[in-house]
């Protein structure tokens, strides 16, 4: 009778492992250090010029608030999530190392959890340092609220947990890592993108995709201050429908 | 399997095949049904999962305690009746009505069994739209964007509330503001009367035959506040209290602005109105001192022996003739002076016209708070209490004062046509200590009456009439009462066309200041849920102070202009170094942390690498 392995069995163990592999080159570094410098130049000086209504960089507006920011988030994360995420599956295919992986007496779910912590941390940290330095200077500059800034940051976590989910689902699925960055930006584009479209649709389909997209229960709610049990339901599930996708194509792949 | 890369698809047994497909089919299966389970997930949770935390400071996204109070004031049932299109083509519109739905939804949660909510869709029922045409309801009109579909589709959205037989109707709901417009018509249903407020004083506007007519670019009107009181209330003229009439009794509040001179019997009349328990607001503003004003008709010594001032006076409120000078809530205006024959355009930074901040307003009473700013022009200040106390039983509590550097000065209006002077003046101002200067005073309490004790005063008498035989005795601090003064009309005002003018908050003041004095608080509480202005701090401003630019100057000599253009390009370089500062600063320093931390992990990771190190 074979011994069935703990569900989280190995899950930290992986996530270390995925971390200090990211930590110990210099790949990670320089993400974050351009993530952390182009941010808040984005916001400082560019203002948000997407959709129908414009909204101006912080100097323009002269408002202390990050809502301009916490704009760009969706957007920028749709483009950093997949580079931070594509070689997870796909470089250890291209190395060789994937077939090991799966011979450990852990369950599937506990690697791709891993991985997916992993990258989760990844992100976090990157948009952490990226807000607060931003906080920190509108903070000076006027009387910031930074209980807003707060629930931005939680809605934030949300939404890269839903992005890494995704993205590490679409690396799982391809072969190299340019098709899984070119993928999960695509993906995660379009997610992004959904709003826009609700001008050229009618109403129920504007509805659907509008519900539909990341970006609408993140700018609606959390980045305005507001934590709503509603988004957390949609992220918790996205989140879930990119682990579970993940598990079943490496589960896939074990089998094949 | 291709783990061992021995077989092949094409020399796979059928068993292996059959395998495949089977796990194909199952995945599949299992990402369908867990697509299915999100979809069902994502829609019952935004239906039936409405908890959510506002953590913002301005709590503009959460039902508000005043909209609370509101619907607990209900006692009947209320019904609410949504005239919208069941379904709707046009993307932009449908979410505008999926937002007012949603927050409908939450006002309507609140108390449920009071609510009475129907939906009605005028696009398909007939009767639905007679019912939306009596409540004067107008569809949009939008272009079919939906496959095989051209043309134009209306597409309705209003909202009617009933209570008690009385009707209110939304004609255009905002999501930005919908809550405001459904706890202001209900507050409307549940009040039992309007209210009623009597204006004396200034003409709403100018006669258009009157000689000032000419100068209505230059003297703007109080028809923006006019329409606001009487949105809230019935507005009207209080005539005849000169002859002998009495305040009428559905006038609740007074609003006094810039009055002239009155007769004693008229200043008894409103003496009494106060003695009655009514509500008085007096806007003063001598006209002597004011350019906008050249019609001035009333000096300063004339004033303090008028009955009115005494009638104040008597109250413990005493305005000064001398105007607020204030460089640091100074406001910047256009100038318009005429040189040559031609008028020439500058931009003048005025202490006389303040633009008082919020932290200048006294944020424990209600009609203040929450406002941004309230803008005073060639404003008098109050006495302070110290030289006027206020008589026993009276209570006095600052609304609105000068910044902590302020003065008090004579000025002539002729100061205002030239900077230079402006410049001049303000300099020797400095020589002296500023203070604060209060601008507005709430007084409450049980107020003396200055003919208690003694016969009325007798009316104005042009047709020999005599004196009424049953005229009541006057009566004295009887029932509390509550008199609010202002050392200033002008922030009353309308905007001026020509832009000479700043006015802020105004006209937000005066109708919460009527909300409040007839003890309505909650609307007060709706209106000030507006995003608080967060203004970020002005670098450029700060420099130029510095470096001792206080204004353009629209007659600079050639050495003072160059000099005046150094200095602001100086003040500008500055300011733009310290923006720099303050950008790249932590930036830098989440940069450091990075490299810190980076610096840390491989150093460990090294450690532990080396033989003896822990290897985990």
């Amino acid at each position: 009778m074979s011994v069935q392995p703990r569900p989280f069995a190995g899950v930290l163990p992986f996530a270390r492992r995925e971390l200090r592999s990211a930590f110990e080159s210099p790949v990670a570094y320089v993400a974050i250090g351009l993530f952390v410098l182009v941010l808040p130049a984005l916001f400082f000086f560019l203002g948000y010029p997407v959709g129908r209504t414009p909204l101006p960089g912080l100097w323009e507006g002269g408002q202390a608030s990050l809502i301009v920011l916490f704009h760009w988030l969706p957007l920028l994360l749709a483009l950093v999530v997949p580079a931070l995420s594509m070689g997870a599956w796909a470089e250890e295919r291209r190395a060789g190392t994937e077939e090991l992986l799966l011979t450990y007496p852990v369950r599937t779910g506990a690697v791709v959890l891993g991985k997916f912590l992993a990258t989760w941390i990844l992100t976090m940290l990157m948009v952490g340092l990226a807000v607060l330095s931003a906080a920190v200077t509108v903070g000076f500059l006027g009387d910031l609220d930074w209980n807003t800034v707060s629930a931005g940051l939680v809605g934030a976590a949300w939404l890269c947990a839903g992005y890494a989910s995704i993205a590490l689902f679409l690396s799982a699925v391809s072969s190299e890592q340019l098709v899984a960055f070119l993928l999960g930006a695509l993906v995660l584009g379009l997610l992004w993108a959904l709003p826009l479209l609700v001008r050229v649709l009618p109403g129920g389909a504007a509805g659907a995709l509008e519900a539909a997209s990341p970006t609408t229960h993140f700018l609606g709610s959390a980045a305005r201050g507001v934590l709503d049990l509603s988004d957390l339901v949609y992220f918790v599930l996205l989140t879930a429908l990119g682990l579970v996708a993940n598990t079943l194509a490496v589960e896939r792949r074990r089998w094949r | 399997m291709e783990m061992n890369g021995s077989t092949t698809r094409g020399t796979a047994p059928p068993t292996a095949h059959a395998g495949r497909r089977v796990l194909r089919f199952n995945a599949a299966l299992t990402l369908a049904l867990l697509l299915l389970i999100a979809v069902l997930g994502n829609v019952l949770a935004a239906r039936h999962l409405g908890q959510r935390v506002d953590l913002s400071a301005d709590q503009l996204n959460a039902i508000s305690d005043a909209t609370r109070r509101v619907v607990d004031r209900v006692e009947d049932r209320l019904t609410v009746r949504l005239f919208a299109n069941q379904t709707v083509s046009d993307g932009r519109l449908a979410l505008r009505a999926a937002r007012v739905r949603a927050q409908l939804d939450e006002i309507l949660r609140l108390r449920p069994e009071v609510f009475d909510f129907q939906t009605l869709d005028p696009s398909r029922s007939s009767e639905a739209r007679r019912q939306a045409r009596e409540a004067r309801l107008q569809p949009d009109r939008a272009g079919r964007s939906g496959l095989g579909q051209t043309g134009e589709e209306e597409v309705w959205l209003g909202l009617m509330l009933g209570y008690r037989g009385r009707t209110e109707v939304i004609s255009t709901p905002e999501p930005w503001r919908f809550e405001v417009q459904v706890a202001s018509a209900m507050h409307a249903l549940l009040s039992d009367r309007k209210i009623g407020i009597g204006w004396i004083g200034e003409p709403f506007e100018v006669a258009p035959d009157s000689e000032t007519a000419a100068l209505e670019r230059w003297e703007s009107t109080f028809r923006v506040i006019r329409n606001a009181l009487s949105r809230r209330a019935r507005l009207a003229q209080v005539p005849g209290l000169a002859t002998g009439n009495s305040v009428p009794d559905d006038v609740d509040v007074i609003f006094m602005v810039r009055p002239g001179p009155m007769h004693e019997r008229e200043v008894y009349a409103i003496d009494q109105f106060v003695q009655r328990g009514g509500r008085l607001v007096v806007c003063l503003d001598d006209p002597d001192y004011n350019l906008a004003y050249p019609r001035a008709d009333v000096a300063p010594e004339e004033f303090e022996g008028s009955p009115l001032a005494a009638l104040l006076r008597s109250w413990g409120i005493r305005v000064a003739a001398k105007h607020v000078w204030d460089d640091t809530w100074r406001t910047d205006r256009v100038t318009l002076t005429s040189v040559g024959g031609q008028l020439r355009q500058g931009v003048l930074s005025d202490p006389l016209v303040i633009t008082v901040p919020p932290e200048g307003l006294a944020t424990e009473l209600p009609p203040t708070r929450g406002l941004p700013g309230v803008a005073f022009s060639w404003a008098h200040p109050l006495f302070p209490e110290e030289s006027t106390p206020t008589p026993a039983g009276v209570t006095r509590t600052d609304l609105a004062w000068s910044s902590e550097s302020a003065y008090v000065t004579d000025v002539s209006p002729r100061l205002t046509m030239d900077p230079r002077e402006l410049r001049v003046l303000r300099a020797a101002l400095r020589n002296g200590t500023g203070r604060r200067h209060t601008l507005a005073a709430v007084f409450n309490g049980l107020f003396p009456s200055p003919w208690a004790g003694k016969e009325a005063p007798a009316p104005l008498d042009p047709l020999g009439l005599g004196r009424a035989a049953d005229e009541p005795a006057p009566t004295s601090a009887v029932t509390p009462s509550q008199v609010v003064v202002f050392g200033d009309a002008d922030w009353l005002r309308d905007p001026l066309p020509e832009g000479t003018f700043v006015q802020a908050g105004g006209g937000v003041l005066a109708v919460n200041l009527v909300d409040w004095l007839t003890l309505d608080e909650d609307l007060i509480g709706l209106r000030s849920r507006a995003p608080r202005l967060r203004p970020l701090r002005d670098f450029v401003g700060e420099q130029e102070a510095a470096l001792g630019l206080f204004e353009e100057d629209v007659f600079p000599t050639e050495a003072e202009r160059i000099e005046a253009s150094r200095k602001g390009d100086l003040a500008r370089r500055r300011a733009r170094r310290q923006q720099w500062l303050t950008m790249l600063a932590p930036a830098a320093l989440a940069l450091l942390v990075l490299a810190l931390f980076g610096a840390l992990w491989n150093g460990l990771a090294r450690r532990r690498a080396e033989p003896g190190g822990d290897a985990r």
